[in-house]
């Protein structure tokens, strides 16, 4: 028996330590098929999924209120100094620039001073305007008029001039401060007419401009806070077997190419007192070999054991599906404050493919940021966080459906306002 | 381009060449089906899992760390991938099933040698799986029973008794077709 064993065991490895066989000529074809790079396509979504689909409605009903939220927060501010008739100001005011009521009573020596003040300032002013929007602004020239002929009107007493001085002045810095406001909101604002100028607040013109400052700086929101991050991510699958008559998907193994890496930009603004809404961009590329075996129904494989013995095996085949995944993500979340330079944050990402190889992605996110300031402006933090997907991934040959579970670790450094 | 060495290959491939990596294909194409018929029961699951090595030789060439391991290399993955293709459908036959056998000498080399290959592979090809690996492992590939234990994930003693197995069928073929074994 031996000897039978080592010269079958000579006899096969002499013959086919080296056996070769030629394969079929359209194998090639079908590798070189398998082997051509992916062909960069244009960004594709495709709204064919429920749930992707109320993701990116979600993004955009988030930035609409957004949106409007700093829209109407300006709007307020440009109206509250735009209504004349506001009885509540228009009382502050005459307290403010001494009305009638003001007569009886003697002023201080403190008070006629402020108010020759103003009044040397406001005629400074009021000379100005008249020249200026004459040139440039025609719809101010019924108020230049006005104020001229206020100023050549016979005066009848000191005071009563002086009244209506302050409030051609005020009338017409504030117009054109209305005017700044329209052309910088695009919106029409009521402007205020001539006929109306005398009930319109009767501000002093220095608050005035400052308000005017104030209002453009509040038309452009800073962020709190502008970082960038690095995010390392481990991803687990979750599998779901797409059902047929004869086949049947088993074996799931994912052990291998976990990890994945992004990097993002954002900035984050205030919501509230405990509030913040962060916003950023992030680039993500992983990789992911799924294994898994495929049993046939249909195809059987029959060996031959002996003359009385077969061995019938179900044609199962052991398959892997390897992807690379590569998507620019947009991502939205709200930081609440525990304490200082520590917050949950809670929110979502939306990642669109660079290739139409993935479907976008949709994922739910939780996490919880340490921060620590490293310099005047300058703040490190860490953010373990769990992402969980709301969609589901295909596989390549449409045997099963997968979602993705991942656990990263954003490492960032952000610059404070 | 001319692609003369497996260096030039390597590097041709590395940088996604197509002609590249057709060359590569048609230098080794015949030597590694080769292989990927031992270890099939047919020519189609051959096929199938020669294109599969193919192209995980393609998606992984960069692990490659030297042209002069090229072939050793490819054929690595191609045993590899012969493995896990059978590897969760492998059935060991418990060889209390295969009838005992006489002890007999080897006289019948003139018979086996006018034997061609493909008769001999069709022996071969139509072991069960278990011992149809073990037996190209062992004796054809050189591996050693500890090496086969791991992988194909199973013991050693189960990989020497397969491979009994293997030559116990093999010689119950051979005399099927007339080897007279004594």
């Amino acid at each position: 028996m031996e000897n039978f064993d080592d010269n079958i065991e000579n006899e096969y490895r002499s013959r086919f330590e080296d056996f070769e066989e030629m394969p079929d000529d359209l194998l090639w074809n079908n590798i070189e098929a398998r082997i051509a790079p992916e062909k960069e396509r244009p960004l594709v979504i495709w709204w064919n999924s429920l749930g992707r689909t109320i993701g990116i409605a979600a993004s955009l009903l988030i930035g609409l209120f957004i949106g409007a939220y700093f829209l109407l927060k300006t709007d307020n501010g440009a109206q509250l100094s735009s209504i004349p008739d506001n009885p509540k100001i228009v009382k502050q005011q005459k307290l403010v620039s001494g009305s009638k009521a003001d007569e009886n009573k003697p002023a201080t020596a403190e008070q006629s001073l402020n108010k020759q003040l103003t009044l040397d300032k406001g005629k400074e002013i009021a000379n100005k305007l008249a020249i200026d929007n004459k040139a440039k602004v025609p719809g101010l020239l019924g108020m230049s008029t006005f104020a001229q002929k206020s100023f050549k009107k016979p005066l009848e007493t000191q005071e009563k001039n002086n009244e209506v001085l302050i409030a051609a002045v005020s009338e017409a810095t504030r117009s054109l401060a209305l005017n700044e406001v329209y052309v910088l909101n695009g919106k029409q604002t009521n402007l205020v007419s001539a006929e109306k100028h005398l009930k319109a607040p009767e501000l002093v013109a220095r608050e005035i401009a400052m308000e005017v400052e104030e209002r453009s700086r509040r038309l452009i929101m800073p962020p709190t806070e502008i970082f960038v991050n690095v995010t390392p991510t481990l991803s687990y699958y979750m599998f779901s077997p797409n059902k047929g008559d004869h086949l049947f998907v088993s074996d799931f193994s994912n052990s291998s190419q976990r990890l994945g890496f992004g990097a993002q930009l954002g900035f984050i603004y205030p919501l509230a007192r405990k509030f913040d809404l962060r916003t950023g961009l992030s680039y993500f590329t992983r990789k992911s070999n799924i294994n898994f075996d495929v049993t046939d129904d249909s195809k059987k494989n029959v060996v031959v054991i002996d003359n009385n013995s077969i061995q019938i095996n179900p044609g199962s085949s052991a398959m892997s599906e390897s992807k690379n995944w590569q998507y620019i993500e947009l991502q939205s979340d709200v930081l609440y404050s525990i304490k200082h330079m520590q917050a949950v944050s809670v929110g979502f990402k939306v990642g669109m493919q660079t290739s139409s190889m993935n479907s976008p992605l949709v994922q739910a996110r939780i996490g919880y940021r340490l921060s620590r300031p490293v310099a005047d402006r300058w703040a490190l933090w860490l953010e373990p966080a769990v992402s969980i997907s709301l969609s589901s991934q295909n596989s390549v040959e449409n045997l099963f459906m997968y979602r993705t579970t991942g656990f990263g670790l954003n490492l960032g450094v952000s610059l404070l306002k | 381009m001319q692609f003369n060495t497996d260096s030039e290959l390597l590097d041709g491939c590395l940088r996604r060449d197509s002609k590249a990596q057709a060359a590569l294909y048609h230098k080794y194409k015949g030597r590694f089906f080769g292989i990927c018929r031992r270890y099939t029961q047919s020519k189609e699951e051959a096929e199938d899992i020669f294109q599969d090595a193919f192209v995980k030789v393609f998606s992984n060439l960069k692990e490659l760390r030297s042209a002069d391991q090229l072939s050793a290399w490819i054929r690595r993955v191609v045993v590899n991938v012969c493995i896990d293709y059978y590897h969760k459908r492998i059935t060991f036959v418990d060889i209390a099933e295969v009838p005992e056998m006489a002890p007999a000498d080897w006289q019948s080399d003139s018979v086996i040698a006018r034997m061609n290959n493909q008769e001999l592979l069709s022996l071969v090809n139509e072991l069960p799986d278990g011992a149809r690996m073990v037996f190209n492992l062992f004796v054809i590939d050189g591996y050693g029973h500890q090496e086969i234990a791991r992988m194909l994930g199973i013991s050693e003693g189960t990989s020497k008794s397969q491979l009994f197995f293997a030559k116990k069928l093999l010689k119950k073929k051979l005399q099927t077709i007339g080897v007279t074994i004594d």
